[in-house]
């Protein structure tokens, strides 16, 4: 029988894609009982965080256990994104470690930063003050901007200029004395045993035993506890103190709200243009600088509100994203199923997705990845749509045998077979350019069946529809 | 504190080893055999990235703590190993070593010379789905973890198909086992991972008994990776997923555990004789903190990270012919010997 593809089920199709990483017909069914809203305030509060677990990954896999280098706590992550039953979690996670962007190669210590994703993932939905609380004492972010270097008397500005230019409002919303005055109010914000913890760092010492786990010290030696003067506000002013006054900042609401609505909606210019150049849709912008107010800086009533709302829904934002090499590979490992328990083929997996240009867990610089249509270019694009089209081709993979299996079972005729791929693999949309290369692979080739269907979801991983979500 | 009751099973003498991608030195070492002499062979996974086998090897010590050689390839071609898993040496001195990718069983000379291999992928008698612990019989028959068979099988040391032990939906059933050895009762001891327990068998694959809850508080285990029994019959169990040892009686009742008391072997001595800024800067550390703010307080794998002295990633136990408990850290890439 030939089954039919509903406008409500694209919907689904187009909310999984952006709450996570893009769901199969199969999956879709299990959740269509529910209403739309239901399943958004699912995936806001999922019922079931289960994943691979970290003991499983890490009985096989000794770097991920104590991830002494740069790419083991990147695949660890890999491994849960692709298996993860609340992918919106993960989403988020990515989307604040995109936004707090903590580069490895001055860290040097794969668990500390594995510790910040696992603070991004905790604080995701939380509010924005505590999420900037958290990200100000994090150990990785005070040794990625020198924060360890900040001393009373003896200012460093990194970290408070970055708090203010890239984390919360953005160039153009703050003076060149609010930054030397929050970098005082952050003075002494550093980390336990900083001598022999930075020592370490800056030799790449994992001797004798491996690396040591760092944590927050605040050293009231070495804070300035002096009057001053922040965005208009005076007193004695402390950490605290600054991030409670940025919260509050009209600037800063804005600020996340494009970032959500670039993560979510539709690729936006990078943030060090966004003072010259307005957002995409103001009003949208607008309504979720509302929420942010109206619900006590909650990023999740932000999300709940941008994930119900008339512009996530509209079909004119549907496919303008173009997906990040994470959002791809994730997206075709959660078809497959290839990682159905740990195995080598994890190295392959991540290999590729820096080969498209995104090393998980280790951002080019401060300002993070830029999205959208930089990912595609010459090289980038032909790993793209090499390993797509390479994997979801791969029959003797489990995901992909279920699909060859149901397409089969649902195909009357080899005319069926271009929409019932589609369909299977997450209702998806192409162009009628596209559509016409599919059917006449699909009517004129005398192969059997299977091939065919497997052929067909080898041209869809290689169109260009399949690069965007 | 590092122990909660007396010591009356486990007292820390020393530590071996230290951190070093390549040479003298181990890099994720997750098992070793202790040889009758004394020479101690500690199997290191290596590096991992992109693939490669940076830094895995096997690597020759003595008791003493004395450097003897390292040798082992890395790759898929005749004796060599991509996911080396665990190590043991027959009665008559070959060392026979499992592959938990290849899932095949290579064999070496006590020099790392190639003597042979066997194994291939699957799910028969004659078949392995990731071996990861080995030991031997005296009469030199192999015991094997097939961990995804959630089994062990008793080979010749030719790789004939004896037996087949643990393979059971019922309470005698395996469920992903690690280590596994041969008690001084001739009874087989089998850490059986996924179900929290030590599970032991007669000399005829008969099952005798199961120790162990799930848990972290005492006396309870979580993924439990290896076990070994003293002469005097106590068991020692690898509680990896707690991070520290555990030993019970031999009917199973709780004795003491310990988190690890480590303190620096001679080669990292040796190493911070020659790296003065790191010996200055670490000399005014204080890495005995005791108030972190761990995310997780329950967290054992998260505490060991802060804490060097603890154990982290304790996976292979070895009683020496000095009597000793040599245990084996994954995450900390070294030994420390107990006296028991």
């Amino acid at each position: 029988m030939q089954a039919t593809i509903k406008e409500d089920a694209k919907l689904l199709a187009h909310l999984m894609r952006r709450a996570g990483f893009g769901s199969t017909y199969s999956e879709l069914k299990e959740i269509s009982h529910l209403s739309y809203d239901d399943i958004v305030d699912s995936l806001i509060s999922p019922k079931d965080t289960s994943w691979m677990g970290a003991h499983v990954i890490r009985r096989h896999h000794f770097e991920h256990a104590s991830m002494m280098s740069s790419r083991g706590l990147g695949e660890f992550w890999l491994y849960r994104m692709a298996t993860t039953k609340s992918p919106l979690i993960e989403k988020m996670t990515l989307f604040w470690h995109s936004i707090f962007a903590t580069g490895y190669p001055k860290v040097v210590h794969g668990m500390q930063k594995n510790y910040q994703i696992n603070m991004f993932r905790t604080m995701c939905f939380e509010d924005l003050d505590s999420i900037l609380l958290e990200v100000s004492k994090d150990p990785s972010m005070i040794i990625w901007l020198d924060n360890q270097e900040n001393h009373n008397g003896a200012i460093n500005e990194n970290y408070g200029r970055e708090l203010l230019e890239l984390f919360s409002m953005g160039v153009g919303n703050y003076s060149e004395d609010d930054i030397k005055e929050c970098a005082r109010a952050f003075t002494g914000w550093t980390i336990a045993n900083r001598d022999y913890m930075v020592e370490r760092s800056d030799r790449d010492s994992d001797q004798p035993f491996g690396r040591i786990a760092w944590h927050f010290k605040f050293d009231g030696n070495d804070h300035d506890f002096g009057e001053k003067t922040f965005l208009g506000e005076k007193g004695n002013l402390n950490g605290e103190d600054i991030v409670r006054i940025i919260c509050n900042q009209d600037s800063t609401a804005r600020f996340i709200a494009r970032q959500l609505y670039n993560f979510f909606i539709e690729d936006e210019v990078p943030v060090p243009s966004w003072n010259d150049i307005p957002p995409k849709n103001p009003e949208a912008i607008d309504i979720l600088v509302k929420s942010y107010f109206d619900n006590n800086h909650s990023i999740k009533e932000m999300l709940r509100t941008l994930l119900k709302s008339n512009f996530f829904k509209s079909d004119n934002v549907r496919y303008k994203r173009v997906k990040s090499p994470v959002e791809l590979v994730t997206g075709v490992l959660r078809i497959t199923g290839d990682l159905d328990r740990p195995k080598r083929s994890m190295f392959y997996h991540f290999g590729k997705m820096e080969y498209m240009g995104q090393w998980l867990t280790n951002p080019p610089t401060v300002e993070g990845w830029h999205e959208g249509h930089e990912w595609i270019e010459t090289g980038s694009i032909v790993e793209r749509v090499n390993y797509a089209s390479e994997q979801l081709s791969n029959e003797t993979l489990p995901g992909i045998k279920k699909v060859i299996s149901n397409i089969t079972e649902i195909s009357n005729s080899r005319e069926d077979i271009p929409q019932n791929c589609l369909q299977e693999l997450g209702v998806l949309d192409v162009s009628n350019e596209t559509m016409d290369i599919l059917m006449e692979f699909a009517k004129n080739l005398d192969i059997p069946d299977e091939k065919i269907i497997s052929g067909v979801i080898k041209l869809i991983a290689a169109s260009p529809d399949f690069q965007n979500c | 504190m590092a122990t909660t009751k007396s010591l009356k099973h486990l007292s820390y003498e020393r530590t071996l080893g230290m951190t070093y991608m390549e040479g003298k030195g181990f890099y994720y070492p997750n098992d070793a055999v202790v040889s009758p002499e004394g020479k101690i062979y500690v199997l290191n996974r290596g590096q991992e990235h992109f693939g490669s086998g940076r830094g895995i090897r096997v690597t020759v010590l003595d008791t003493e703590e004395n450097f003897h050689s390292v040798f082992g390839k890395f790759g898929s071609g005749y004796c060599e190993f991509t996911w080396p898993s665990a190590i043991s040496m027959s009665p008559d001195g070959r060392l026979f070593i499992t592959d938990e990718h290849l899932n095949k069983v290579i064999i070496l000379n006590s020099n790392g010379d190639p003597l042979g291999e066997w194994g291939k992928s699957g799910e028969g008698n004659n078949e392995l789905n990731s071996p990861s612990g080995i030991t031997f019989d005296n009469d030199g028959n192999v015991y094997i973890s097939d961990t995804y068979n959630n089994c062990v099988k008793i080979f010749t040391d030719e790789g004939k198909h004896l037996q087949t032990i643990g393979k059971s939906d019922g309470e005698d059933g395996l469920n992903l086992p690690w280590r596994l050895s041969i008690g001084p009762d001739s009874n087989i001891y089998v850490a059986d991972w996924g179900n929290d327990r030590i599970c032991s068998y007669d000399k005829n694959g008969n099952f005798i008994s199961a120790y162990g809850k799930s848990g972290l508080d005492e006396g309870l285990l979580l993924k439990p990776a290896d076990v070994v029994v003293d002469k005097s019959g106590n068991v020692y169990a690898c509680d990896w997923g707690n991070e520290r040892i555990q030993v019970f009686s031999n009917s199973g009742d709780f004795l003491e555990m310990n988190l690890g008391e480590s303190k620096l072997s001679g080669w990292a001595n040796d190493f911070f004789s020659v790296n003065a800024e790191e010996a200055q800067t670490r000399s005014i550390a204080n890495l005995h903190i005791s108030d972190i703010p761990f995310v997780n307080p329950n967290d054992r794998h998260e505490i060991s990270s802060h804490i060097e002295e603890y154990f982290w990633g304790p996976t292979s136990l070895n009683i020496g012919p000095d009597g000793k408990l040599y245990i084996t850290e994954v995450n900390r890439h070294r030994i420390q010997v107990f006296n028991i």
